[in-house]
């Protein structure tokens, strides 16, 4: 077989057009709100996020719904929620969102294993994705939810920019800053559930927080490491895909994996490259 | 309590028996003083001495136990829109990268309104602000690669672009030399010059105080209030900074 068939051979495969689709949803989307995920400090914010969403998708099998049904106004919900905490607790909102967290996920599983005789869910699914598994169905609400992510983001982009960047100074501006970070972190809450279906719950700052970070190491622009992030986050989920059919690997660990490899290498390269400019000096 | 002689008809900035405890810690004491509209004003005192809470009061920040303040004839929350901050350099977020551009623009975002973009009219505004300050040639650099006098004058800019009534600022000499100092206050004179009024807080007291058209000597409560040279008087300057104050002996 030739690299073209190697290439295009599986997406002969429908199911593997749709992970494909999803993949490049969630490369596209991750790194547009990962680099306010990253500077803002959210990162174990929307971990939280994720395994408190856990216990909604569980509910929402149980009832025959597809899970977005309970996740995505979870997700909004305990955005907004833990962005009350973080505002009027300061830095002991990580004690509340660890608490939050780890509540919600053992909810989840508990609830799992209580509908056992009656609804199997497959718990592996959820926490390791499942984007082979994504149905027509899957995929346009991905589209529709990233669609409003971009749109959010554009429509209130000058706002986030200067409350992410000087929040007291755009208070005092006028800007009603708790309802910008609000709708940013409903955005962001978005994006982790459109991504629990690339990643699984676990997974999720695989794609949200690794791409940007790596972007990060080596841009030092807004656009640039936007643009880089994407890049990464399509390297990773594209690559991801191809190990999980040549290799037979689950697709979300390989995506999450290679992602970290990503920011692995690249840190090492910038240590390398600063010291040899030491060096030079 | 010593009263302002500076007292003026509708004065830009006015604060009367202003007071802020947090539990048994009285941070501000029956702070008066008032700044005429158009005028260079400083905040001098050293470390602790509330000048930043004083700030946080007069941008709604911080609510007063007791007494009020005023920003033209409005109460601060009121004010919002038409006073223009400037944080100390920590409470900026820096990990968030930004152009000097891009820093100016966000003076316009009100104006701009929700929803939309910069029009032709914000761009030249943005431009023209950026020249005022004398950093047109910087306009694309990421603010981090900017020296501390250069970025002070980026935030002027921008509240220059958001046609500010009233600027304030934190701690606006730290991390900035002497010779940038001296920039930075010519600039806040152009803006007062436009009719901006500015109070500016320092704790860093340099030959600059002189220049100010009024300073307030705080230390919980006010020391002294009027032109500096009125105002820096020895024993003012021994209740400010004690033993240090021979250093600034020569200031008067």
């Amino acid at each position: 077989m030739d690299i073209a068939g190697y290439i295009f051979d599986p997406f002969e495969y429908s199911f593997m057009v749709r992970a494909l689709v999803v993949s490049v949803i969630v490369s596209v989307v991750c790194p547009v709100v990962g680099i306010f995920v990253i500077t803002r400090g959210y990162g174990f914010m929307a971990d939280a996020l994720s395994h408190s969403v856990f216990p909604s998708m569980v509910i929402a099998i149980i009832a025959g719904l597809s899970p977005w049904v309970g996740a995505i106004p979870t997700a909004v919900f305990f955005a907004v929620f833990v962005g009350y905490i973080v505002r009027r607790t300061g830095i002991r909102s990580d004690i509340a969102m660890a608490i939050l967290f780890v509540t919600m996920f053992a909810l989840g599983v508990i609830m799992i294993s209580a509908f056992s005789s009656r609804v199997t869910v497959d718990l592996e699914a959820l926490l390791m994705g499942q984007i082979l598994g994504v149905s027509r169905g899957d995929i346009v609400v991905a589209v529709v939810a990233a669609g409003f992510v971009l749109a959010t983001i554009a429509a209130l982009y000058k706002e986030m920019l200067f409350v992410s960047f000087d929040s007291v100074g755009a208070e005092v501006a006028g800007i009603g800053t708790a309802r910008v970070d609000y709708v940013l972190l409903a955005t962001i809450g978005v994006v982790v559930v459109v991504t629990v279906q690339a990643v699984g719950v676990i997974l999720v700052l695989a794609m949200l927080v690794a791409p940007s970070g790596s972007a990060i190491l080596v841009a030092r622009r807004r656009g640039l490491i936007m643009l880089l992030g994407i890049l990464f986050a399509l390297a990773a989920s594209v690559s991801g895909l191809y190990v999980s059919y040549y290799v037979n690997l689950p697709a979300g660990p390989s995506m999450a994996l290679i992602s970290g490899v990503i920011f692995g290498v690249l840190t090492l390269a910038r240590r390398r490259i600063i010291s040899e400019a030491a060096v030079l000096r | 309590m010593v009263n302002s002689d500076i007292s003026d008809v509708s004065p830009a900035i006015l604060v009367d028996g202003a007071r802020v405890a947090y539990g048994s810690n009285v941070v501000l004491d029956d702070v008066s003083f008032s700044v005429p509209a158009g005028s260079l004003a400083g905040i001098v005192g050293p470390n602790g001495a509330g000048k930043s809470t004083l700030l946080k009061v007069l941008v709604g920040i911080v609510q007063l136990d007791a007494g009020k303040a005023m920003l033209n004839g409005m109460d601060p929350i009121k004010a919002r829109g038409t006073v223009s901050y400037i944080p100390q350099t920590e409470s900026v977020n820096w990990s968030f990268p930004v152009s000097v551009y891009d820093v100016v623009m966000m003076g316009r975002t009100v104006q701009i309104g929700l929803f939309r973009f910069p029009s032709k009219r914000d761009r030249k505004i943005v431009e023209d602000a950026l020249e005022v300050v004398g950093l047109s040639h910087r306009r694309n650099d990421l603010l981090s690669e900017l020296s501390g006098g250069q970025r002070q004058r980026v935030f002027v800019a921008r509240s220059l672009a958001q046609e500010a009534k009233v600027l304030l600022l934190d701690e606006a000499f730290s991390g900035v030399d002497v010779g940038s100092q001296t920039e930075l206050v010519d600039v806040l004179r152009l803006l007062c010059s436009n009719g901006c009024t500015v109070l500016l807080v320092t704790h860093d007291l340099t030959k600059l105080a002189c220049s100010f058209d009024c300073v307030v000597c705080l230390n919980v409560h006010v020391c002294a209030c009027g032109k500096p040279e009125d105002a820096f008087t020895p024993d003012v300057l021994a209740e400010l900074y004690g033993a240090h104050r021979a250093a600034f002996l020569n200031m008067r």
